[in-house]
């Protein structure tokens, strides 16, 4: 396995820095070696600079240089490729190719840890009163035991102001934390942009380039007016590198607008239908932090004409939708043990038979560990139109992550065409969707859609309750089944 | 186009699983007729079709047109005694065409609101583009603006990018 230094790390330069940057990087590092030491010939440290220097100080040989990078890497992350099919064939009508893209994290690096910086941003309105706030408490209280010394914490509770419990410090005194944990109380409205803000500016306060930054939400409710906002902020946060995870507890929340929220940093929303599932969500989250081992990745999709990316989906660690990229696509982290997946559902327009079809993908990663800043990744697959009807048979992998990233969309277009006033189709839909859900082995997300089948034929409505739980339920199971393969 | 063998919708041809019914579609797949038609632009030179007056043998005694949309798998039938206007549905302008294309993604294919009108004319029908902005295709052919051009079973038109089979009885 490789393991020397890029020119870029060689300079301290991110990859997309300007020719002035590199030059000024250069320039600054071999003043700090004394003149007898600028020696080339008998000196490493500074040939190296000198040839780093020499091949990113010049734009053709620099650009030689990053094709040669983007093609390597493997030793930085894993990056598989899964195709549904290889072969096309030539059709007047349109195609589907499904691509599940696997990146791992390399096996010898799983223990390099960054400490964390994290602000649990909690809602205290009225609504969060009794078993729900004591779960809240609960759950901070096993996020203090479980941070070392190096993290970083602070505490935020909302409701229509924000109040700050614990600032942004070291986790020391863990007894005192505790204390001012349990002096929350509810009451109040919920505006989440109030607890927002506060969060973001506890996280600020340290060198964020040191830190895996995160911010969790907690919320009961829906935020009235501030909305554009929030997403406003999280937007500007997740390009400072800070993402942030949303949880949404019992069935008065914005599920669309919690995913929104978390997008832009790649980031995970879920529901909590009991209070008594709060404390092991927020600690399988910050279990999740502490293995990151690559952040901030970005995907971008380069297709050639005839070809549209229809729909991104993230399915491992978590699933989670992420849309169609508009330039850029956010994925997140690359946490030690799970892959980082994501299927992406691509869609053909006619092709001419022994014509090639290229699809590549580019990849940004960070890895704070290694000092390693917005190193671009390609990969690229080419599909053949080939005559006649070929046969494929997709990998396994690939046909279980569609299977249920299916089901999730039955729901979806089930709860759809109800808002249309289309009951009849979304009961028959819903009908099929058990049935599927049973097949699947899933008898209780099965009972809780017969429910709401039998609610549509005779209501004409869904529960809210059912609704959450279908969505979240169909949801988790994407990511479920992955995790299935991904230990077999 | 492939057909789910347990609910009939169609599913584009490389589709899994059948989004109406969730159902495996591999093993399954059955081409429909209308995604087999001959190419008739790859096989003919396009040639102009002759506007309405100039031909001998018009399609005559035409009772129904069915129109078949291979990328979505829809088919309409529809009495040919009427004006068929051929568009995308906008409610808010009050316009709702007699074929609503927008139900098969019609936008993004480059249909245009009021597109073209299908119309009887002297036992058969004509096709007439409505100075749409992505233009219509008869069998490969740019047919001018505003002017009436027969149709025939079999034929096969292409509002902006979308393809659509015209069948006649």
């Amino acid at each position: 396995m490789e393991k020397t230094p890029s020119y870029y790390e060689v300079l301290g330069v991110s990859q997309d820095a300007t020719a002035e940057e590199i030059q000024a990087a250069a320039q600054a590092l071999s003043q700090k070696f004394p003149e007898e030491a600028q020696d080339p010939e008998r000196n490493v440290a500074y040939r190296q600079l000198v040839r780093a220097y020499k091949v990113l100080g010049n734009a053709d040989r620099r650009a030689a240089y990053d094709v040669k990078l983007a093609e390597s890497g493997s030793d930085l992350l894993q990056i598989d490729l899964h195709p549904s099919r290889r072969t096309l064939e030539h059709l007047e009508t349109v195609q589907l190719l499904y691509l599940l893209v696997d990146i791992f994290a390399p096996a010898e690096e799983y223990r390099q840890r960054l400490p964390i910086n994290l602000s649990l941003v909690f809602d205290r309105s009225t609504s969060m009163q009794g078993v729900r706030l004591r779960r809240v408490r609960a759950a901070a209280h096993k996020v203090i035991e479980s941070l070392s010394s190096e993290d970083l914490v602070s505490i935020v509770v909302f409701s229509d102001r924000a109040e700050v419990i614990v600032p942004a410090g070291h986790v020391k005194n863990k007894r005192a934390l505790i204390g001012r944990i349990n002096q929350i109380t509810a009451s109040g409205g919920t505006e989440i942009y109030q607890g927002l803000r506060a969060g973001m500016q506890e996280i600020g306060k340290a060198p964020l380039s040191r830190f895996i930054n995160h911010v969790v939400l907690m919320t009961d409710g829906q935020t009235y007016g501030d909305e554009t906002e929030c997403l406003k902020l999280a937007e500007a946060s997740a390009g400072r590198g800070v993402t942030m995870s949303a949880f949404g507890i019992g069935t008065d929340w914005n599920d669309s607008f919690l995913d929104q929220l978390v997008s832009p940093g790649g980031g995970h929303s879920a529901y909590i239908e009991h209070a008594d599932q709060i404390v092991s969500h927020l600690q399988e989250q910050i279990e999740g932090l502490g293995t990151i081992y690559a952040q901030d990745v970005t995907l971008s999709v380069a297709l050639p004409d005839g070809v549209r990316c229809k729909d991104v989906f993230k399915v491992s660690p978590f699933a989670q939708p992420l849309g169609c990229p508009k330039k850029q696509l956010n994925l997140g982290a690359v946490e030690g043990g799970l892959p980082l997946s994501i299927l992406l559902e691509l869609e053909m327009r006619t092709q001419r038979t022994g014509s090639q079809i290229p699809i590549s993908l580019e990849f940004q990663v960070t890895v704070p560990s290694r000092q390693i800043a917005k190193r671009r990744l390609k990969r690229s697959l080419t599909l053949n139109v080939v005559p006649g009807t070929p046969e494929f048979s997709p990998p396994g992998k690939v046909l279980q992550a569609v299977q249920m990233l299916n089901l999730y969309r039955m729901n979806e277009k089930a709860w759809q065409e109800l808002q249309e006033g289309k009951t009849e189709k979304a009961t028959r839909r819903m009908e099929r969707l058990t049935s599927r859900l049973m097949e699947a082995g899933q008898t209780e997300l099965a009972q809780q859609a017969l429910r709401e089948t039998q609610r549509l034929a005779h209501m004409g409505t869904l529960s809210l309750e059912g609704r959450k739980k279908l969505k979240y339920g169909t949801r988790s199971l994407i990511a479920q089944t992955m995790q299935l393969k991904e230990n077999d | 186009m492939i057909k789910c063998r347990e609910c009939s919708a169609f599913e584009p041809a490389g589709a899994l699983y059948c989004g109406e019914c969730g159902a495996l579609l591999l093993e399954t797949e059955e081409e429909i007729a209308g995604a087999q038609l001959p190419f008739t632009n790859a096989l003919i030179p396009p040639s102009a079709p002759t506007l309405v007056g100039q031909e001998s043998d018009a399609s005559l005694d035409v009772q129904k047109i069915t129109f078949v949309i291979p990328s979505s798998g829809r088919r309409v039938q529809m009495e040919a005694a009427q004006k068929i206007r051929i568009g995308r549905v906008d409610p808010r302008a009050d316009h709702f065409p007699e074929l609503d294309l927008s139900q098969d993604e019609g936008g993004a294919y480059g249909v245009s609101r009021f597109h073209a009108l299908v119309q009887p004319s002297g036992g058969g029908v004509v096709i007439i583009d409505r100075s749409s902005t992505n233009g219509t295709l008869l069998n490969g052919y740019h047919l001018p603006p505003d002017l009436p051009y027969p149709l025939h079973s079999g034929d096969e038109v292409r509002f902006g990018q979308l393809l659509v089979h015209i069948f006649l009885e």
